[in-house]
């Protein structure tokens, strides 16, 4: 993704400060939307096997929780409220996300390598995008949610818009869809530029957040990369980058601006057999070989809901109280995104009490599911 | 569906055995990851025919078979102790050696000649090692895994985490622990 620095854009779609609300709502869901994906695979790895996926999947999953907050001290600068507890913030599984002129559907699985080619789908650089091709007709037909191929009636459009079950749409406009995640966001920071301009003409900025909202470093430790403090059009904008290129990588090479392997080639090695070091070429890995064993994984049931488990009374009840926890832990994150950013510290502690409860359900095997494990829902 | 096998069945039955004689649920125990692994330890150490017995047996029996006492200790601490040494209060494999650093934690009488190494051998089979018992050395001591020591039931029964594992996140130190139902 090409990031424009405050030259005009053609025509930015986002041009009011409400609609860079929506995009940027939008952001935090589908930032979210990769972690259950992530961590039912993570946590499917049998214990003392496969520590190399486990890294790999780990460090990825750490930086979509930094992605997550990014976008929220962006929202957060321009005056926006983080909304985590939303319905239907979470999506459904399976949800959809675009590669291309393809949406791909995205399932809660354990690691497998379906699972890793999703995963490479999700965070695939884009093709070098002319400026028509950024956005694709959107084919309504093809995804089975309209029969003409014509966009759903307002109501059902209103629903699926919010609803995490499909992203990439252009908002307000049901015919479009970006092309990729990567001109999602590089529409963002166009609206940003936009819209500060404008602002700027008027003797004013869209930087009126309260800065006590801001998620900052003592607040966030992780190891995968910093989190950046946005106060302006400048940080705004490489918070925003950064995003984009941890996933996909900056101007065609394999790593970020912090040095970091991007995610795509992160996920690669693990296809590969082989780590990447410095010097490498994309798609070409010379590092030190590494060993996926693909069957010592747990076999969770795939997009696993509630009504799987109506014959284990117990793992039910525990997949329950799971979900119950998850959801009072995202209020949590949300409110340590809305002001009272040193929840995020207790938030770290809930994780992993949310780790162990996630590796009990997918060691344990399903009545009437034979061969199948359970999981963790995240039917909120 | 496809037919559960026998060897399936025996598994189920031991945890269910096991949940009723360790005070946890099934759920927990299958959570642990480590049944098939303690199914496999008993089976080895003491052979199927023990194994059925006490499976066949009321869970609330006492005095327990020392069988019994095996099985708990090993859910609880992710060690094998072989019905001769489960009541030694002196034996613990996981903090060889003791105190002084040299002495080892297990004294060596308490052992018979051939497996001496404390830590090294597991229930898993070595190579060219027949899963029939009778055909498998007896091992009266060993950790199971490595992991059978962080799944160990005893961390989660005192709300605490095992050292150098399950890290419960920076700073949760300040809180009490928590204690489950």
């Amino acid at each position: 993704m090409s990031v424009s620095e405050s030259e005009p854009a053609p025509d930015p779609k986002i041009k009011t400060i409400e609609e860079l609300y929506d995009y940027l709502y939008k952001g935090l869901q589908l930032e979210h939307a990769t972690l259950p994906p992530y961590l039912t695979a993570l946590y499917s790895l049998r214990p003392g096997t496969n520590s190399d996926a486990r890294h790999v999947i780990r460090v990825v999953a750490v930086e979509e929780m930094l992605h997550l907050t990014l976008v929220a001290n962006v929202l957060n600068a321009v005056g926006g409220k983080p909304d985590l507890t939303k319905p239907g913030f979470v999506p459904n599984y399976p949800t959809r996300l675009p590669c291309g002129p393809d949406y791909f559907d995205v399932h809660l699985r354990p690691f497998s390598r379906e699972a890793l080619d999703t995963f490479l789908k999700i965070e695939k650089p884009p093709e070098a995008a002319t400026e028509q091709d950024r956005f694709v007709p959107m084919d309504w037909a093809a995804l089975g949610l309209t029969s003409d191929g014509a966009p759903p009636p307002p109501e059902k459009l209103a629903q699926l818009e919010e609803s995490g079950t499909l992203f990439g749409l252009v908002p307000g406009e049901p015919s479009k869809r970006f092309a990729s995640i990567g001109e999602f966001y590089e529409e963002i920071i166009r609206g940003i530029n936009h819209l500060e301009d404008q602002a700027r003409q008027a003797g004013k900025t869209i930087f009126t957040g309260d800065p006590a909202r801001q998620v900052t470093p003592e607040y966030f430790y992780s190891g995968g990369g910093d989190v950046i403090e946005v106060t302006g059009r400048d940080s705004a904008v490489a918070a925003l980058t950064l995003v984009a290129e941890q996933g996909e990588g900056l101007y065609g090479g394999i790593y970020d601006s912090q040095d970091e392997l991007a995610h795509y080639y992160r996920f690669q090695q693990l296809e590969k057999g082989r780590y990447y070091q410095k010097g490498d070429e994309p798609n070409e890995p010379s590092g030190p070989i590494l060993h996926v064993d693909w069957d010592a994984v747990y076999p969770v049931k795939p997009d696993i809901k509630m009504v799987d488990l109506s014959r284990d009374p117990e793992i039910l009840a525990a997949a329950a109280e799971f979900n119950q926890f998850y959801a009072t832990f995202l209020t949590n994150i949300n409110l340590a995104y809305n002001g009272q950013p040193d929840l995020l510290l207790k938030a770290v502690w809930e994780m992993f009490r949310m780790r162990d409860s996630m590796n009990r359900l997918v060691r344990n095997p399903l009545t009437g599911h034979a061969g199948k494990n359970a999981g963790p829902t995240f039917e909120l | 569906m496809t037919q559960t096998t026998d060897a399936e069945n025996n598994l189920d039955e031991f945890v269910k055995f096991s949940a009723a004689v360790t005070g946890f649920s099934e759920f927990d125990l299958w959570g642990t990851g480590q049944a098939e692994e303690y199914y496999k330890t008993v089976l080895n150490q003491e052979g199927p025919e023990a194994i059925r017995k006490v499976i066949a047996s009321d869970p609330s029996a006492v005095p327990s078979d020392p069988v019994v006492n095996s099985i708990i200790k090993l859910w609880y601490v992710g060690v094998w102790y072989g019905p001769e040494l489960v009541g030694r209060m002196d034996v613990a494999a996981w903090t060889a050696p003791g105190r002084s650093g040299a002495k080892p934690a297990v004294p060596d009488d308490s052992r018979p000649e051939e497996s001496r190494s404390l830590l090294a051998t597991s229930g898993r089979l070595q190579d060219g090692e027949d899963r029939a018992h009778g055909e498998v050395e007896r091992k009266p001591l060993f950790v199971v895994s490595p992991d059978a020591y962080t799944e160990g039931l005893l961390w989660r029964a005192i709300g605490a985490h095992p050292s150098g594992a399950k890290a419960p996140g920076y700073g949760s130190w300040v809180n009490p622990p928590v204690f489950e139902d």
